[in-house]
């Protein structure tokens, strides 16, 4: 390198290090822990703001602090399926695109309770909390909705679940949330568990997430589903089956199913699902109380045979690789052959005399071992010059 | 049933070393196609250790298919480096990758949803375009992804001592399923497209196909540079 060019080097990293000290500059502030009064910078649910969900007609189907785009799904209690099919400012508009297909039924051993076995629980947002309870949306190190994982842990462990409560901390509430989550995901799913819940809160008005059940105040609980995720089919499918456990015996506890445009780290596990439960303005008491129902009704499902790959899974998931594999080698030899001729005289290169690499245009390999794998023996080559 | 996708993504990569498809990268990379399946199964089977660091306030751990194994790679690639520059290039691109990353993580949306690229992908492609900014380098690259992603959880690690957030740091914590490889391989895929797409440009202008060649056969790469990077 050429001093000249060793300067421009220099100077251009200099660049993206002052811009990165300006971003720190500029978000440090946020950075720094809240007071548990105050909710954290740029929560994703958004506090204090929500979005209406409506059908056609105009009638409300949901509120959410989830971010809602054109293309999400909504799942309603009676399984009517609706596609967002236009978003103004807080509010979106969903059409209704016909009824789900029902269930094949349950195998018995999953109608009357898996018998055992293993749930896994933690939340990726650890500090988001309850108003009315705790006093604050946000308390990093100390979220309500720790309580409520809890809530449910213990209706699991009272009907013989071995529950994995993870009360990880994944602070700051920043982009970076989900990564570390996922390694806590991921930790958890070593214990080979039958289910994988990351519970959260909503956020919105108290009052669409409010039901009475005995005469007690419950919050009702929304399921979502990350729509961009390899494994979105069997987390529908486990979603599915579990609103429907949870409403037969307790109308409307759970009141749908949002398919939003991300992955919630649900790619890990086909059995895993992002739990809202109730929102900041409901009480945590309320939230807790919701959990444990729906945890009253989770061994009833967990044995199911969900999260068994299916035929047609199995081949989407092999197409998908597959197909970005082809899409990746024939994307790689278009742009380094240039040509059709050229990119044709490599593929045949590869089945026919001899296996040359592309990109191996002339000269021995360079601290290779010149073998190589069974692509090619790297003869040195050029079937394209 | 679906894969997750850092698994997708390793036997993507693994599928292209088989075919071979990736040879001149590893080559710059000083690896060996053999080297490069052995890394992608340790990382796969290394996903399953995690070795504790710290139990202090804030507990720290560190994933060997995650963050050992790579990390390796990543000494490896410094120690390999042909000259002084090079080898600068390789210790700064993490420095600043990290730097940038952890930035992102603050300056972008925590809601996935707002996100046209996931951050998993926005990250490595952070890394990938700064290894660009500073030579084209695969070598850098790949060492700015992996280093880039550690350096950041040090950058938190730090944040997390230094206001009390509580928290825990689990260096490649998601094994093979970590953004910290997904960085990296997004980041040495990124620099060959650019510098594919680059020398197809190359190609195509004064001088030909012929003259590109010649330039290939000496082993001195499309600048001159990614020879020995």
């Amino acid at each position: 390198m050429d001093k000249v060019r060793f300067k421009q080097v220099v100077a251009g990293l200099v660049i993206v290090l002052a811009i990165g000290l300006c971003i720190y500059a500029v978000l440090d502030r946020n950075s720094l822990p809240a007071a548990t009064s105050q909710p954290a910078a740029g929560l994703d649910e958004r506090l204090g703001s929500y979005f209406t969900v409506l059908d056609e007609s105009g009638k409300t189907l949901f509120t959410t602090g989830h971010l809602v785009h054109v293309g999400d799904e909504f799942i309603s209690e009676d399984d009517t399926r609706y596609e967002v099919i236009r978003v103004d400012e807080d509010t979106a508009v969903a059409r209704a695109v016909g009824k789900m297909e029902a269930l094949p039924p349950l195998p018995l051993t999953a109608q009357t309770g898996a018998g055992g076995g293993k749930v896994a629980i933690y939340h990726t947002h650890s500090s988001e909390s309850y108003v009315p309870s705790d006093g604050a949306e946000s308390r990093p190190g100390s979220g309500g909705i720790i309580d409520v994982g809890a809530a449910l842990a213990d209706a699991l462990e009272r009907r013989g679940i071995q529950a994995i409560h993870s009360t990880a901390s994944h602070e700051p509430h920043d982009a970076g949330a989900y990564d570390r989550s996922r390694r806590t995901a991921v930790q958890l799913l070593k214990e080979r568990p039958l289910a994988l819940f990351d519970v959260h809160r909503d956020g919105g008005p108290a009052e669409p997430y409010l039901k009475e059940v005995d005469g007690k105040e419950v919050a009702k609980a929304m399921i979502v589903v990350g729509r961009t995720n390899p494994k979105m089919n069997a987390n529908l499918d486990f979603a599915r089956r579990l609103k429907d456990a949870v409403n037969a015996e307790y109308p409307g506890l759970i009141k749908g199913i949002f398919l939003g445009k991300a992955d919630f780290n649900q790619d890990l596990f086909d059995r895993a699902l992002l739990l809202e439960m109730g929102t900041e303005r409901t009480s945590k008491e309320a939230a807790a109380a919701g959990a444990e129902l729906i945890g009253s009704v989770v061994p009833k499902v967990i044995g199911a045979s969900t999260g068994a790959p299916s035929g047609g899974a199995i081949g989407r998931s092999l197409g998908w690789i597959l197909g970005l594999a082809v899409a990746g080698v024939f994307v790689y030899l278009w742009v380094a052959t240039g040509s059709w001729e050229e990119m044709r005289a490599k593929i045949m290169g590869w089945f026919g005399s001899g296996g040359v690499r592309v990109g191996e245009r002339g000269g021995p390999r360079d601290g290779g071992d010149g073998a190589g794998g069974p692509g090619g023996t790297g003869d040195g080559a050029d079937p394209g010059s | 049933m679906g894969l997750p996708v850092g698994t997708i993504v390793l036997i993507i990569v693994a599928i292209l070393v088989f075919f071979g498809v990736l040879h001149r990268v590893l080559d710059r990379m000083r690896l060996t196609d053999r080297a490069a399946l052995v890394i992608v199964l340790l990382m796969a089977a290394g996903t399953f250790i995690d070795i504790p660091i710290s139990r202090g306030a804030v507990p720290v751990s560190v994933n060997v298919g995650g963050a050992l194994v790579p990390l390796g790679v990543v000494i490896w690639l410094i120690a390999t480096a042909e000259d002084g520059g090079d080898r600068l290039r390789a210790i700064l691109a993490p420095v600043i990758t990290g730097a940038v990353i952890w930035g992102l993580r603050k300056v972008l949306s925590p809601d996935e949803q707002l996100m046209r690229v996931p951050p998993m992908i926005v990250f490595g492609l952070a890394a990938g375009i700064i290894a660009a900014l500073s030579g084209r380098s695969r070598r850098a690259a790949f060492v700015g992804g992996i280093g880039g992603m550690l350096v950041a959880d040090v950058i938190h690690w730090i944040e997390l001592l230094t206001t009390g957030i509580p928290g825990n740091v689990s260096f490649g914590g998601a094994g093979a399923f970590d953004a910290t490889v997904l960085a990296g391989v997004l980041a040495v895929g990124l620099i060959e497209i650019v510098g594919e797409a680059r020398e197809h440009v190359v190609k195509q202008g004064p001088g030909g196909p012929g003259e590109r060649r010649e330039g290939r056969a000496s082993g001195e790469g499309e600048d001159g540079r990614d020879g020995r990077g």
